[in-house]
């Protein structure tokens, strides 16, 4: 299935009013027949100083070893070429392992120029006291085991093969799926521990057994085939109530779907990427928001899918819905 | 009509639940100043609100006797929208009730914070003037529980007689357990300390360290209300009385 | 145009039997069909319904007839989450009813990533047992699996209950429902494709599902399969015709990676020799390439039962780790190596394996050990206690004991009494079953 692909990140503004940069980062990458788009939220939390560099990598590592570990997926072979638990497994160790080492890289040249940690970085003056011990500490062992909280982000993207795609998420944030029968899902896992500000972490030992995944079998025929696939940073998931934050998701998509159904790409994605998303945190999260999307371009599909999605989640005729 | 007018995008929500003790021993002055506290409160929350574009507050209260009672009816009401009734105070101190049904609420399938999106924490205000004559430790442990309770701002006062012991365990910080013998203060305390912290917890200015090798505090708000109760400036007391005691 | 087999909330279905069901609820999703919560119109209990994507059966009235004959012989014990009664057919699909289980049960793919942890290492080998047992008794009733993977079990993590689900592709000697399930839990034969699922791949599949239980990763992903391929290009390679366990004797170029194998390297010192043995007898070249020297589920019954006797806390940490009977083992916290002052060896083997329970605080045994015929690991029948200067075994069972000391003097122990455990002591625990102490 082809896909169109969107990603944009629009800078918060209650990040803005303290003179930060933008802590989101988004993209979309196509090589061959593979697809992928990603979303990453850098930490807004005081110790995370540098967390828009930790999402700009992890965002790179994840186009990079997708690219690496998709090489030769066009080769014909006799079976259909589909993910493989085992595959995902090492492919997770490596995301996790090569930001690592890209982190540490950044690091060591931001030193090279800066002399001290928290030089050139407004961000610096509300790191604790504890954290400041940590990341000047004279003892390697200490600077080599915290340096990579400054950088601390979530990572969620999607790799789009011909027959599947894979989802990955670690941290908060969304991924929600509509199908080719009108059914929105979220099917990556959830994570207990995400709950208010605290969110599970890129620069977090062992993140790698914490990303989360799912499958998404891409046959045409079936009534399942994914024909949207959203990722929202949790700029998007937070204008909204908490209870049963999906449906209003679910609801903010089917309007997207409405606007390209009327409009086309072109146009929605201008407006998704002006005014949506400015919008949005402008009256509601405050926070860095971004949305990245894979949507498919046959509009056939796209039409019947979208008038099989069930009136709770759908904007009504007149513009406005009734609550759920 | 453009898709940002479509999207429903709510303000978030702070909540601010009161556990007023409407015992018998509570009769007269001391309910006398609570009333006056509330009805004021009012339209300082409405004004914060007006001010605030990040955050609204909306509140809930529930009097604590031989049973408990939520006067704001099931679910949060807006501070614009509500006229305040008078309390009376009658019977015996059910604060152990008032923990249970205070967990029942900070729950987002079946209570309050339903509405409440992303990462406002609530404040949580407790007031009595004795001890509770129920068991309050299992209702306690109840709220130990409840990941809402952990990361909300949690204020108490004690008045009187008021056992504050029960009031620190409650908060968990000793300085957000403030304490009055006198009716015209309690008025001023109840005010002020509601104020600061629904100021400090609307403001999100207490964000939990996200430190990935520690689990964030979840007691961040309450110590940030804490501080600021501390470094807020005193105000001259209502007192008439020159000899009252400090 | 496929089709559109998703139900309302409130439609009614009826079954094959003359009951009728009314649609309460989605549940989720799988890849064969939606799960719904629904309930009987006669009684207003509650079930789960499985409702199939048509499209996504092979064979469908094969399969519908299938099922039939599996709700008819019924479910092979309670472990298992059985069809209960078929629906009609309606809209070109079906599905069937089954009880809902309770939300304690986690997936077991759940634990492989460390998102629930067990109670205690007691929950762990229970679940071990209670899966073993579920197998024996799919087996007895002339089933084989055919789709396992980790997706099948659902473990309560306090006390390691099992819930069997998604029984659809169970089928009888002989059958197949052309689901291979995936190549991870299949054994090598059957992802070469040399023949079809049956009892003696299953066990291999148990054999996987164990380690992965005990051990914590997989026992064929290690160095040589950490190869950057997000696809299954290579899978048939290291499951099928180049498969190499991670600990294999003879051969370690495939031991588990530092960092992404964590679990292996930490718990696989840390597993008692005799458990190291069995799994590597599963995993050998032999039983890899030739199908030969596989554990029968009896043969794991013993083994575990055997573990499940020798959890112990650690002198010197406190963590529970496990103790050998005639050896070192490590703890898993603080590495400290722990032997046991001695062991009680049984006089009778079951299925060739020899019983024996390590001599050390806080050892359980259970009525398993006290009659050589049951097989009930999990009522308690005594503990070993210890005092400055000696050991004893207190006899919590309804079994009358009787000690007999080396100079053949003999003593009884009922409930309650503590047998004091002396240097080549021997205790018949009754029914002819005894037991004798052999110092290390």
């Amino acid at each position: 299935m082809k896909y169109r692909m969107f990603a944009k990140s629009v800078l918060g503004p209650k990040y803005a009013a303290k003179g930060w940069r933008c802590q989101d980062r988004s993209g979309k990458v196509n090589f061959g027949r593979t697809q992928v788009i990603a979303v990453a939220d850098g930490h807004g939390s005081s110790d995370c100083f540098r967390s828009e560099y930790g999402a700009s990598l992890a965002v790179k590592t994840a186009f990079e070893q997708t690219m690496l570990y998709c090489r030769n997926t066009a080769e014909k072979s006799d079976a259909p070429v589909r993910f493989s638990d085992t595959g995902i497994l090492n492919f997770k160790y490596a995301v996790w392992n090569e930001w690592r080492r890209l982190v540490k890289k950044n690091w060591d040249e931001y030193l090279k120029l800066h002399k001290t940690p928290g030089g050139g970085e407004v961000r610096y003056e509300s790191v604790s006291e504890k954290y400041k011990a940590r990341f000047g500490s004279s003892d390697k062992k200490v600077r080599d085991r915290y340096l990579y909280v400054a950088y601390g982000t979530t990572l969620l993207f999607a790799v789009a093969i011909e027959s599947q795609i894979l989802l990955l998420q670690i941290g908060d944030g969304t991924c929600v799926v509509l199908q080719k029968n009108g059914e929105y899902r979220t099917p990556v896992p959830p994570d207990e521990e995400n709950f208010l500000n605290v969110t599970v972490s890129l620069c977090e030992d062992d993140a790698n057994l914490k990303i989360r995944h799912a499958v998404l079998d891409c046959d045409v025929n079936s009534p399942t085939a994914p024909v949207a696939v959203f990722l929202s940073s949790d700029g998007v998931d937070d204008c909204y109530p908490v209870y049963r934050n999906e449906q209003y998701l679910y609801r903010l998509y089917s309007i997207v779907l409405e606007n390209i159904l009327k409009v086309g790409f072109d146009a929605t994605e201008a407006e998704i990427a002006d005014h949506l998303l400015p919008g949005m945190t402008e009256k509601s999260s405050r926070d860095d928001i971004s949305l990245a999307y894979f949507i498919v371009q046959d509009r056939e599909m796209l039409r019947e899918a979208y008038d099989n999605i069930d009136t709770p989640f759908k904007p009504s005729a007149e513009g406005t819905s009734e609550k759920p | 009509m453009g898709m940002l007018d479509k999207a429903e995008i709510l303000r978030r929500m702070c909540p601010v639940i009161f556990l007023l003790d409407a015992s018998g021993s509570m009769a007269g002055a001391p309910m006398g100043a609570v009333n006056a506290a509330m009805e004021g409160i009012l339209p300082e929350l409405i004004s914060m609100n007006n001010d605030n574009p990040d955050v609204e507050i909306e509140i809930a209260v529930l009097t604590f006797h031989s049973g408990t009672d939520w006067v704001t009816g099931s679910s949060l009401v807006n501070p614009e929208n509500y006229v305040w009734k008078d309390l009376d105070a009658r019977g015996v101190t059910s604060m152990g009730a008032a923990f249970k049904e205070l967990e029942k609420v900070l729950s987002v399938s079946h209570g309050f914070v339903n509405r409440a999106s992303g990462s406002v924490a609530p404040v949580i205000f407790l007031l009595t003037d004795g001890e509770p004559t129920d068991n309050y430790q299992d209702g306690l442990q109840a709220l130990r529980d409840n990941n809402w309770y952990k990361c909300a701002a949690k204020v108490a006062v004690g008045y009187g007689q008021s056992n504050d012991a029960v009031l620190r365990e409650f908060t968990g910080n000793p300085e957000t357990v403030l304490h009055t013998n006198d009716p015209k203060d309690l008025t001023n305390l109840i005010r002020f300390v509601t104020i600061t912290s629904s100021m400090v917890a609307s403001r999100g200015a207490a964000a939990p360290v996200n430190d990935a090798d520690a689990a964030a505090d979840p007691n961040d708000t309450t110590n940030a209300v804490a501080a600021a109760l501390k470094t807020a400036p005193p105000v001259l007391s209502n007192s008439t009385d020159p000899d009252e005691e400090w | 145009m496929p089709q559109n087999s998703r139900l309302r909330r409130s439609q009614e279905i009826n079954l094959l039997d003359g009951r009728s069901i009314t649609v309460i609820d989605k549940l989720g999703e799988g890849g064969q069909g939606t799960v719904y919560r629904v309930c009987l119109n006669d009684t207003m209990e509650d079930r789960a319904l499985k409702w199939y994507f048509i499209e996504k059966v092979r064979n469908p009235h094969a399969f519908y007839n299938n099922l039939k004959d599996n709700i008819e012989k019924g479910a092979p014990s309670s472990a298992f989450v059985w069809p209960e009664e078929l629906t009609e057919w309606v809209d070109g699909t079906f599905g069937y009813i089954m009880r809902i289980f309770p939300g304690q049960y986690k997936d077991f793919s759940k634990y492989l990533m460390a998102r629930v942890k067990f109670g205690s290492y007691g929950a762990m080998v229970n679940a071990a047992l209670n899966i073993v047992s579920a197998f024996k008794a799919l087996h007895n009733k002339g089933y084989n699996y055919q789709d396992l993977n980790d997706g099948n079990f659902s473990i309560e993590p306090r006390m390691g209950d099992v819930l069997i689900c998604d029984n659809d592709n169970i089928m009888g000697h002989g059958q197949s429902s052309g689901i291979l399930g995936k190549a991870r839990y299949m054994a090598p034969e059957v992802v070469r494709g040399d023949i079809a699922p049956n009892r003696q791949t299953d066990r291999f599949s148990l054999g996987v599902i164990l380690f992965m239980l005990l051990v914590g990763d997989h026992p064929l992903e290690g160095a040589k399969t950490n190869v950057p391929a997000l696809i299954n290009k290579y899978d048939k390679k290291f499951f099928g015709t180049e498969p190499l366990f991670i600990f294999d004797e003879n051969d370690n170029s495939n031991m588990p990676v530092q960092g992404l194998h964590k679990n292996a390297i930490s718990f696989w010192p840390c597993i008692p020799k005799f458990m190291q043995k069995a799994f590597s007898k599963s995993f050998s070249q032999e039983s890899l390439l030739k199908g030969a020297g596989r554990l029968q589920e009896q043969e794991w019954l013993h083994l575990l039962v055997q573990l499940k006797s020798s959890i112990a806390k650690c002198p010197r940490c406190g963590s529970e780790m496990f103790i050998e009977s005639n050896g070192e083992t490590m703890c898993p916290d603080c590495k400290s190596l722990i032997k046991p002052v001695g062991y009680l060896k049984f006089a009778k083997r079951r299925s060739n394996i020899e019983i024996s329970v390590p001599i050390f605080e806080g050892i359980r045994l259970y009525e398993y050990h006290m009659n050589d015929g049951s097989e009930d690991y999990q009522t308690e029948a005594a503990v070993v206690l210890a005092k400055p200067g000696k050991f004893g075994l207190q006899n919590c069972s309804r079994h009358l004991w009787t000690v007999t000391a080396v100079d053949g003097r003999t003593s009884t122990r009922q409930q309650g009494d503590v047998a004091i455990l002396g240097l080549g002591f021997k205790i018949d625990f009754g029914n002819g079953n005894t037991a004798e102490i052999v110092p290390n």
